[in-house]
């Protein structure tokens, strides 16, 4: 008996056993403190190497980038022509927008209390389905809060918070469910994150019109996330599995590994 | 003391390179894994005993820093620790020769190890999750990641033998 108490299988098997009990009981909120002592020590040093490794791979990113520029400024130029019109023209709407909405008594759209965030961490396990940000409840974030970049690209929501540092889960991860809808023909649905590597535009009726490149956005609906935050645009168009529903894929302008800054929307001003 | 003091610190970089760092790179699908290849390394170094502790703590923190249930990772590194006790006990282990060749097997094995449970987990933690057998693509990103971890295993390993060394 003592023989076998001090063989390595013996010892590796009793300390698995104790770990596989605590990964399936999973204690919720028992380790909650000495992780977030951890995280608290951990988080100034993920702010220094985030820092680091993004202006390391931004150096790199231009010299390599270098041939491409020439064509790129070439598009751009001619991109921006177009905008320059589109501007113009969405003035003018907007305008148009305000002096209806002052005679609806609605309130503006767009203007939301926002808190910035250095983001300091990233999905370590290679499913690329979270970030970690800076900021904390003791911030003032709750959990639901979604997050943005660029005034409205939306990024994910926040999920598990520390008080210094949270969890913020990806519109690309599996758990990540959002109403969405287009901004051309107002198909709605429900953008979910697949495997970690796509949204899918899900639970779109059939009488519903909708077509690659429409602008897909939030649609406010079921609450907890404003409208019109932009989540990305329409590639493929394709019916669902079981034939009763439409789905799409959805190609967002975001790069989560190339993600400095966000913005926590903590509500309407 | 100081070698604990040591580990400890080099630990720590390990989870930071692989939250902070590795995924900005490589990005975060086809990035090595530091602290897995770290604990490789100790268990070829230092032996079974040494490592079964290293393991466990490196695990937990491992697991606090994932935001992931606690013991997950304890689990992938105690079955890479009793991997490399199993076979180093019956092949020679050093970085000549066919142990090149050795080193590579446990780096392809942990890496495979530490994928195929971390896909359980995910998957025992929420029942909805649907993974469609790719094999090209999830055979393709276990080459990616091989390779990565490879590059990782040497340099943990050139460093931990310096500072053995120094320690001595």
């Amino acid at each position: 008996m003592q023989k076998l108490t001090s063989t390595k299988l013996f010892k590796v098997g009793l300390v698995a056993i104790f770990f596989s009990v605590l990964v399936f009981l999973n204690p919720a909120g028992f380790f909650n403190p000495i992780r977030n002592i951890f995280l608290n020590i951990l988080t100034p040093f993920q702010k220094i190497t985030y820092t680091v490794s993004a202006s390391i791979e931004g150096v790199g990113e231009f010299v390599s980038s270098v041939g491409q520029l020439k064509e790129e400024n070439r598009k751009l130029h001619s991109e921006n022509e177009l905008l320059l019109v589109q501007r113009a023209m969405l003035n003018d709407m907007k305008n148009e927008n305000d002096d209806l909405r002052n005679q609806l008594n609605l309130l503006p759209r767009n203007q939301f209390n926002l808190l910035s965030a250095n983001v300091v961490g990233q999905d370590p396990n290679g499913m690329g389905n979270w970030i970690e940000i800076d900021k904390g409840s003791e911030d003032g974030l709750k959990e639901g809060m979604p997050v943005i970049v660029s005034k409205g690209i939306l990024v994910g929501r926040l999920s598990e918070l520390a008080p210094k540092n949270s969890k913020v889960v990806l519109l690309t991860n599996p758990k990540s469910v959002v109403n969405v809808s287009t901004t051309q023909t107002g198909a709605k649905g429900v953008a979910k994150g697949e495997y970690g590597l796509s949204i899918i535009f899900d639970m779109i009726l059939q009488t519903d019109s909708i077509q690659g490149g429409n602008e897909v956005v939030t649609s406010g609906i079921g609450g907890g996330m404003p409208r019109g935050l932009y989540v990305g645009t329409v590639q493929n168009v394709h019916a669902s599995d079981d034939n009763l529903f439409q789905q799409a894929t959805i190609m967002s302008p975001i790069q989560t590994s190339k993600l400095q800054f966000v913005f926590v929307l903590l509500g309407s001003k | 003391m100081k070698k604990k003091l040591i580990y400890l610190g080099i630990i720590l970089l390990a989870i930071l390179i692989q939250t902070s760092f590795l995924p900005i790179f490589m990005g975060s699908s086809v990035a090595g894994d530091a602290v897995l290849m770290l604990i490789l390394t100790v268990a070829v170094l230092d032996g079974f005993a040494s490592a079964l502790s290293w393991a466990i703590l490196t695990g937990i923190l491992c697991d606090f820093a994932s935001y992931v249930k606690v013991g997950q990772h304890v689990l992938i590194f105690l079955l890479v620790v009793y991997m490399v006790s199993f076979f180093s006990r019956r092949l020679s282990v050093e970085v000549k020769g066919t142990g090149i060749l050795l080193f590579l097997l446990f780096i392809i094995i942990a890496t495979l190890i530490s994928n195929v449970l971390l896909t359980a987990f995910l998957i025992l933690g929420d029942g909805s999750i649907k993974l469609q057998p790719q094999f090209l693509s999830i055979l393709k990103l276990i080459l990616f990641q091989t390779g990565g971890n490879a590059v990782l295993f040497f340099l943990w390993y050139n460093l931990i033998k310096k500072i053995k060394k120094a320690l001595l």
